[in-house]
């Protein structure tokens, strides 16, 4: 099967919880977590946290398996601001640096959602350029994929990656295919106050709402983040708990060619969700995809 | 007037009480505070957190001047294995440039002090210059200047740290004296207990005892950290409270050529020192009449 991976909000509980919480994933099946944004902060503040997440694992019996970068402030890679994207550049290398050191080998990132307003969106896209130009290179050499995600924004839409993917035709550079946000960019048309990002209408752009998002990035598609909503908001609920078709998405999962993991990223936290329930929703949504477990 | 610059250990202090210790600082005449490698770690784990210190800082009436950068774990300068030694140089470009981003100009690191027993002392050493070989282009671009500790341990002489400015000569490359580790350097021998001897036995060697370090590495002060000991343990007392010689090292300081900031390193966590307390021993001892 495709090696299923567990988003969880590790920031948000005491360090002396956090065996217990991985054992909870544990004895509920799971066999790996992701190493996600906020642990990836904690790890650039707390310098000998990587060891102890390491030991912690494993005497869990889990690993960490597919990493999403910090984003927003500090962390989006279309960053036009010269002396911010350098600070951007900084951390995101020293991150791909944490991953690989966890022993990582895919990476999200976000091409970004805090735009400059006083730049030109193009002035943006020139920086995330730049920084795949910057960040491709060390990836490649940690043996990293690094995927960037769907999103709503002008620069994340389903065509703009098919664009950067053409551009770069990189095997260190993929797409991290988000089921939540893909669904809220094809039904977002029914709320059209609600789900519009304010980006479009600063930029003086009218939003190009999408089909077939996941048929569209099935090519390129690396790793994915799974998650539900009803098309309004992103609401990161349990598979079910929305109106995504699933059949469909599995069935584009399963021919996806560069398929490397599935990351559940259901939050738990936000809505009370039980480990178990999670875990167990997801095993019996994807388990029996083909993959190399 | 050399600028005076206090230390605080501002990571063991809750984020809502961090406004009323700068306001502290403030009413006791202090004007500078250190970016210390704690407050540098919390910003590697906030991204929005150089915006809130400056914020804080604004509102405080006070500014960051000097800065020191992580140690030990993947933050030594000298580590030698090779992974290690990327992320570190990755951990301290970051640094560097938040720094910058502070408006600091002025970064102590150190050498090092967590030996790798499987790699040798020149192994060390060479990791050490490959480190300056990395970081001083940034520096130099950042128009900060690195400025390396003595410490009590090998490879952190002060003839150790004058061989590297002799083979650097770069002005963006300085040294920061620690009155502290000089006095326990030079006053160690009289002590049997002295924590300098274990030191030097993690690395297999004896201690080398020093003579007038602070006169020897005068030409290359750049900052310095003052606080007092009584030659046996890193205490980081109130100056005055030690067997450390004022009237000898003050002079120093204030007449070291490339000498930019002067730093308390008392730490006031470890004794439950006051502010007020540790700003006046400062303010006395330089010679520095505050406004009220």
């Amino acid at each position: 099967m495709v090696p299923l991976t567990f988003h969880h909000s590790w920031n948000k509980i005491e360090a002396r919880d956090r065996l217990t919480a991985m054992r909870e994933f544990a004895v509920n099946g799971a066999k790996h977590l992701v190493l996600g944004d906020m642990l990836l902060k904690m790890i650039g503040g707390d310098y000998k946290l990587a060891a102890v997440l390491r030991d912690e694992t494993r005497q869990a019996g889990l690993d960490f398996l597919d990493a999403h970068a910090p984003f927003r402030g500090f962390g989006d890679l279309f960053i036009p601001d010269e002396r911010d994207w350098r600070q951007m550049i900084a951390r995101q290398k020293l991150n791909l640096l944490l991953v690989h050191e966890l022993g990582v080998d895919t990476c999200t990132f976000h091409v970004g959602s805090e735009f400059y307003y006083e730049y030109t969106l193009d002035r943006h896209r020139e920086a995330l350029y730049r920084s795949l130009d910057e960040l491709l290179p060390l990836a490649e050499k940690l043996n990293v994929v690094i995927c960037l995600e769907n999103g709503l924004t002008p620069l994340n839409s389903a065509e703009a990656l098919v664009a950067y993917m053409r551009k770069y035709d990189s095997p260190y550079l993929g797409i991290c295919f988000d089921t939540g946000h893909a669904n809220r960019k094809e039904l977002g048309g029914r709320f059209p106050d609600g789900a519009v990002p304010e980006s479009w209408k600063k930029f003086g752009l009218t939003i190009r709402w999408e089909k077939n998002i996941a048929e569209t990035l099935r090519p390129y598609i690396v790793n994915c983040h799974v998650h539900d909503n009803y098309g309004e908001r992103d609401d990161h609920n349990l598979p079910g708990c929305g109106n995504i078709d699933w059949k469909r998405i599995l069935n584009v999962l399963r021919n996806a060619p560069r398929l490397r993991n599935i990351q559940s990223e259901v939050l738990t936290a936000r809505r009370n969700i039980p480990i178990r329930t999670v875990v167990e929703s997801v095993l019996r949504l994807f388990g029996e995809l083909p993959g190399k477990e | 007037m050399v600028p005076l610059t206090f230390h605080y250990s501002w990571s063991k202090l809750a984020e809502r009480e961090r406004l009323t210790v700068m306001n502290e600082f403030a009413v006791n005449g202090a004007k500078h505070l250190v970016l210390g490698d704690n407050l540098l770690k919390m910003m590697g784990q906030d991204y929005k957190l150089a915006a809130v210190l400056r914020e804080q800082t604004a509102q405080a009436g006070v500014d960051f001047v000097d800065a020191h950068a992580p140690f030990r774990d993947f933050g030594d300068l000298f580590i030698p294995d090779e992974r290690d030694h990327r992320e570190m140089i990755a951990r301290q470009k970051l640094n560097l440039l938040l720094v910058s981003e502070m408006g600091v100009d002025t970064c102590t690191f150190h050498v090092g002090s967590k030996y790798y027993p499987d790699h040798s002392l020149d192994e060390h050493r060479e990791a050490l210059f490959r480190s300056l070989d990395e970081l001083l282009p940034l520096a130099e671009e950042l128009a900060i200047t690195i400025c390396l500790e003595n410490l009590v341990r090998p490879l952190s002489t002060a003839d150790d740290l004058i061989s590297y400015m002799k083979k650097y000569a770069s002005p963006h490359l300085g040294v920061c004296l620690d009155v502290g580790h000089a006095n326990l350097k030079e006053q160690g021998v009289l002590h049997p207990d002295s924590d300098v001897i274990p030191a030097w036995e993690i690395a297999g060697l004896q201690v080398c005892w020093e003579k007038n370090i602070p006169e020897r590495l005068q030409p290359y002060i750049v900052n310095c950290h003052v606080h007092d000991n009584g030659g046996v343990g890193d205490d980081h007392d109130l100056p005055g409270t030690g067997t450390i010689d004022w009237k000898r090292t003050v002079p120093i300081l204030l007449n070291a050529p490339r000498i930019k900031s002067i730093q308390s390193e008392v730490l006031c966590a470890r004794r439950n020192t006051p502010i007020r307390t540790v700003a006046e021993n400062i303010h006395a001892l330089f010679g520095y009449t505050p406004e009220l």
